[in-house]
């Protein structure tokens, strides 16, 4: 069996001692931040994403991955102990996991989400693993238009599915897309949109737009109101859920497994929108709904092993077409770019060491992750009373540095200042970020598949619906905006009468 | 009111969507023009929700933010950009971080300067002697630091 050879030659990469070492860097930092408010999986990975360009590929992303998937374990801490979740995905853990804790039941509320993370993440691994081979030997096939209605597709449902409004988050799409065109073109050599700024003929680099946009901007959200310190007082006994814990949480944890992984696999999808459905399934199925919000431990299980599945179903488009499914897999896309690497269909082949190795690297990471968080989470609780005014300082002082790193010019520290302050104002306005990267990262490959369509359809475009992959991928993209599009004419139709 | 800024930016890229040659410039220029189409929406919903609740919302973004801090922080790391190159990392960095800590942070001088200098040399050490990073050595030269 190819797989079995391939993830055995995957162990081999992970348990080279660099490797192992920065898979550990990546999910102990995952941990860190995912504790920390104030900074996201996604501020981070652009921090440190220079760092990355120092060592081989395949460790860079492995421990990139590491971050993401740590974050997700630290991200329930908060919200369980002080009900502040360190990151988006833990919202909803906040729910039942505080009332536990305020029943002074936080740790098995900790024990069951740490469990219920690490089956979620490894069932949604082998799940990755099965379906990004098949995946990709299909997708070999896809020509440009396929990709081109991948791509649209991906953006469209990433704007759908944003917070704010869907005229906002495609505003911010669209952004990113003519942000991406700066630079250089591929196919003809002009440059574009460098208004005589010999620092933006190669185009603006991913490092300062994400550091600015995810780092300074949201910094500068934190300090802009008077800080408060929450303080933690609850003891935590008994990390280990007891039987009846178990017996109410296995179903949640399958079911959870399920969902994640299947949403993590859909564009804009991710840990954040599983953990929702999760919480919501096990409310409806429950023969006691009325516990939910009062400590019920199947509302924490459920969708703490649902966003921890999300990660591995997040990874199957990247890796299988190439085409990230949300911001964070966008980052991933960058970094191996900047590395050489196109992920897609022939990267198993033309690459196996990069596709088996990470693949391997989050077995090891999920368990570094669960021997991390049961024993010592005593100490990640301590590490809340760092106050903010030690935090940001050195974030801010991170993302100096690693954007001066990047390309060794001051350019890209204003570059990085620009965004930073610009992301800041939009956001303040509502408009979500997350859109805007993704397109930025997705702007160049989809001109390109958009042009080599219509050379290969000497400037028809009815290539892209003649072909049966695209013609679907367009179509549920127009569809999705139609029907937006159809509700938010309705509720202004209605507020004007 | 709210979008006073981002409509500039965007007529902004609108034109130079226009601008653009032909063959490079042709998605570009669909995007700026999908972009002011959005933006011109955005502006008329806004307008539409402004004269319902007027008033409503005139505090409500910005109010209790502590602007001067945002000001100071964005001032600060402009100021960075522009000395690192000529004073070197050292010096820099070690007084961005004593205005960051004292006006972010609001701790007492001593605690910020001993915070500061730690930090500094942590850094250093991170990032210039493992990590290997090309930080600018300034007027010092490699003899200062």
């Amino acid at each position: 069996m190819e797989i079995f050879s391939g993830i055995l030659s995957g162990f081999q990469i992970i348990l080279q001692p660099v490797n192992f070492l920065y898979c550990f860097i990546g999910v102990f930092i995952g941990t860190l931040i995912g504790v920390l408010p104030g900074i996201g999986p996604v501020g981070t990975m652009s921090i440190l994403l220079p760092v990355t360009f120092g060592i081989s590929p395949v460790t860079g992303v492995i421990m990139l991955a590491g971050i993401y998937y740590g974050a997700m374990y630290g991200g329930s801490t908060t919200s369980i102990l002080v009900n502040i979740p360190g990151e988006a995905a833990s919202v909803v853990t906040c729910l039942d996991g505080y009332q536990m804790a305020k029943q002074g039941r936080a740790g098995p509320a900790l024990g069951i989400s740490a469990m219920g993370s690490f089956i979620g993440g490894t069932f949604s691994l082998i799940g990755l693993m099965f379906l990004v081979y098949t995946l990709s030997e299909f997708a070999l096939r896809f020509g440009p238009p396929e990709y081109f209605a991948l791509m649209c597709l991906g953006i469209t449902t990433v704007a759908y599915l944003a917070r704010g409004s869907l005229l906002k988050a495609t505003i911010m799409a669209v952004l990113g897309l003519i942000l991406g065109c700066v630079g250089t073109d591929i196919i003809s050599g002009k440059l574009r949109f460098d208004f005589g700024i010999s620092g933006l003929a190669d185009g603006i680099g991913l490092v300062p737009l994400a550091m600015g946009l995810f780092g300074i901007s949201e910094v500068l959200t934190n300090i802009e109101k008077p800080l408060k310190r929450m303080i933690y007082e609850t003891k935590i006994r008994n990390i280990l859920p007891n039987g009846d814990d178990w017996k109410k949480s296995t179903g949640p944890i399958v079911r959870g497994s399920l969902i994640g992984f299947l949403l993590g696999i859909l564009p804009g999808g991710g840990s954040i929108l599983s953990s929702f459905v999760s919480y919501s399934v096990e409310k409806k199925i429950s023969k006691h709904p009325e516990t939910f919000g009062h400590g019920a431990i199947e509302g924490v299980a459920g969708p703490e092993t649902a966003n921890n599945a999300a990660t591995g179903g997040a990874f199957v488009p990247l890796l299988a077409l190439g085409i990230p499914s949300n911001v964070i897999m966008a980052i991933l896309l960058g970094a191996l770019l900047i590395h050489g690497v196109t992920p897609g269909p022939l990267m198993i082949r033309e690459h196996p060491g990069i596709f088996w190795g990470v693949i391997a690297s989050m077995y090891i990471g999920n368990a570094m992750l669960l021997l991390l968080n049961l024993p010592f989470i005593g100490l990640w609780v301590r590490l809340l009373k760092v106050p903010y005014g030690v935090l940001f300082p050195l974030i801010l002082l991170f993302t100096l540095i690693g954007s001066y790193s990047n390309s060794n010019s001051v350019f890209d520290i204003f570059l990085m200042i620009f965004f930073g302050v610009v992301g800041y104002v939009l956001r303040k306005y509502g408009y979500e970020e997350a859109p805007l990267l993704l397109a930025f990262i997705l702007g160049p490959m989809l001109e390109q598949a958009f042009r080599q369509s219509m050379v290969m359809s000497n400037g028809k475009l009815s290539i892209f619906f003649t072909r049966p992959i695209s013609a679907i991928g367009l179509t549920l993209s127009i569809a999705l905006f139609a029907s937006t599009g159809l509700n938010v004419f309705r509720k202004t139709r209605n507020k004007v009468t | 009111m709210v979008l006073g800024i981002s409509i500039s930016i965007y007529s902004k890229t609108l034109k130079l969507g226009k601008l653009a040659s032909p063959g490079p410039g042709l998605m570009p220029f669909l995007l700026g023009l999908t972009l002011s189409i959005f933006s011109v929406l955005v502006v008329a919903r806004s307008l539409l929700s402004a004269q319902k609740e007027k008033g409503l919302h005139e505090e409500g973004i910005w109010f209790q933010v502590d602007i001067k801090k945002i000001v100071l922080v964005t001032g600060s790391l402009i100021m960075y950009a522009l000395l690192l190159e000529k004073i070197g990392f050292v010096i820099t960095t070690l007084v961005i971080l004593l205005i960051l800590f004292r006006a972010v942070g609001s701790q007492k001088w001593s605690s910020v300067l001993v915070s500061s200098i730690l930090t500094v040399l942590f850094t250093y050490l991170v990032f210039v002697i493992i990590l290997k990073v090309e930080l600018p050595y300034g007027f010092l030269g490699r003899v200062g630091w």
